[in-house]
């Protein structure tokens, strides 16, 4: 258990799992449209445009 | 960095809102507050071959040269003090999206044929909306909308998403569901209108997020993803063995499973490590394995960040680089579907900025990424950002 009042390290933006979402959107667009596979993510792996 | 915003939403996004900060709401939250605003601009410049273009000579791998100008805006305003509304819009300009397949053969750069419709750039747009709901102190309730629009196909997504916390958000578990519906023109190989195709996409995901120490963080998720109907982008070819070129043939159907992991450890010199690995399987006969590494350094107000990304996969089953011309089987020249080995290198850079007396930042960034793939293809990318925040 980590106690409130432990978290502050935590809390910190570098360690935020999603990072910047416009970038890691772009990011992800890069990936999954070149690579056959997605997901795993708690995105869909496919759909959503033309690139299958 | 990398990791997605899914998985954000899906994982650590009640951590972050309140947990992790241990506030709680405020008791006399405005009606509407906007929280932060955010505008991005994107290039991609890609070139290569691949077998499924024909763009090159009519056996041979053609011309994957492309570039996208991606401008992106996204805004997080707070509703009352359970809601949180988030706004993204983005549109690319893309050169080459349409492939023209009456220029087969012909020499790179002859003009395009307007009997086929096709177009030297395509302008797509989306926007996306997240809402997400505090139904109590450890149930959040999240319900995604987007809307995908380009020259030859328009899609729809809805997703929803749940996440609890347990043990004074040590762990919070996660639960989502999305259905996406793409609707396109069919084009055969030589231009010509072939009515509607579409597809489905289902996906479910379950993730784990466990603070471990006061400077580790674990994460963990699994996807689930089933795809019916038309799943090829109908344009891609394939080559004969009579110097001739084909149709792509894929299933109509495709389950595909990966798993993903990822541990987020704090520096003590102001930095943070995050390091991931995903495997991948699909019922076409692809596996693949990736592995991620970010740090990040804070120097003052500046933030660096530096990653590196291994991706390596097998082929589908049914690809190869050339087929016989008659027998219709499944078949697929698609270098994206062909076994590969992918390395990228990235950094950023962010400046955070505090402005006025109440602890707004404005930020900006820069970020690039050079990204190689093994069977000839190499994408760089180049981004810059300005961000407000509250």
């Amino acid at each position: 258990m980590v106690p409130q009042n432990r978290r502050k390290h935590l809390a910190d933006p570098m360690m935020s799992p999603g990072g910047d979402a416009l970038l890691a959107g772009a990011q992800r667009k890069l990936y999954t449209s070149r690579e056959a596979a997605a997901g795993g993510d708690a995105a869909p792996a496919g759909g959503g445009c033309g690139c299958q | 960095m990398r990791l997605s915003v899914g998985l954000a939403a899906a994982g650590l996004t009640l951590a972050t809102a309140g947990g992790l900060r241990g506030e709680e709401p405020a008791a006399h939250a405005p009606a509407y507050q906007i929280e932060s605003m955010a505008a991005r601009f994107t290039y991609f410049d890609q070139d290569g071959l691949g077998y499924q273009s024909a763009a090159g000579p009519v056996t041979g791998p053609g011309s994957e040269r492309v570039t996208v100008s991606e401008p992106q805006s996204e805004v997080v305003a707070a509703v009352g003090d359970r809601m949180i509304e988030r706004v993204a819009v983005g549109f690319d300009v893309v050169t080459a999206a349409s492939p023209n397949h009456k220029l087969f053969g012909l020499p790179v750069g002859t003009p395009v044929d307007a009997i086929s419709s096709a177009s030297r750039i395509n302008e797509a747009g989306e926007i996306d909306a997240d809402t997400t709901y505090s139904w109590s102190p450890t149930t959040n309730l999240g319900f995604h909308a987007d809307y995908h629009m380009e020259e030859p196909l328009e899609s729809w997504g809805l997703g929803l998403l749940v996440n609890r916390s347990f043990a004074d958000d040590n762990t919070v578990l996660s639960a989502s569901l999305y259905q996406i519906v793409d609707w396109f023109d069919v084009y055969d190989l030589d231009g010509k209108h072939q009515g509607r195709g579409a597809r489905s996409t289902t996906n479910g995901n379950f993730g784990i997020t466990q603070l471990l120490t006061p400077t580790t963080i674990v994460l963990g998720g699994y996807g689930v993803t089933i795809q019916t109907g038309t799943l090829t982008n109908t344009w891609n070819t394939v080559p004969l063995s009579n110097a001739t070129r084909g149709t792509e043939v894929v299933p109509d159907q495709r389950l595909r499973h990966a798993f993903s992991g990822w541990i987020l450890q704090w520096l003590p010199w102001q930095g943070a490590l995050k390091i991931g690995g995903r495997f991948y399987a699909d019922s076409w006969g692809a596996t693949a394995v990736t592995g991620d590494v970010t740090v990040s350094q804070r120097v003052g107000r500046l933030t660096i960040d530096v990653g590196g990304r291994y991706h390596r996969q097998s082929a589908v089953d049914f690809f190869g680089t050339v087929f016989p011309p008659d027998r219709l089987v499944l078949r697929t020249a698609d270098s994206d579907l062909a076994a590969l080995r992918a390395e990228a290198l990235s950094a950023g850079l962010r400046w955070d900025q505090p402005i006025g007396h109440r602890g707004q930042v404005i930020s900006f960034a820069l970020n690039g990424e050079h990204y190689v793939r093994t069977n000839d293809l190499h994408v760089d990318f180049l981004s810059c950002a300005v961000a407000w925040r509250r």
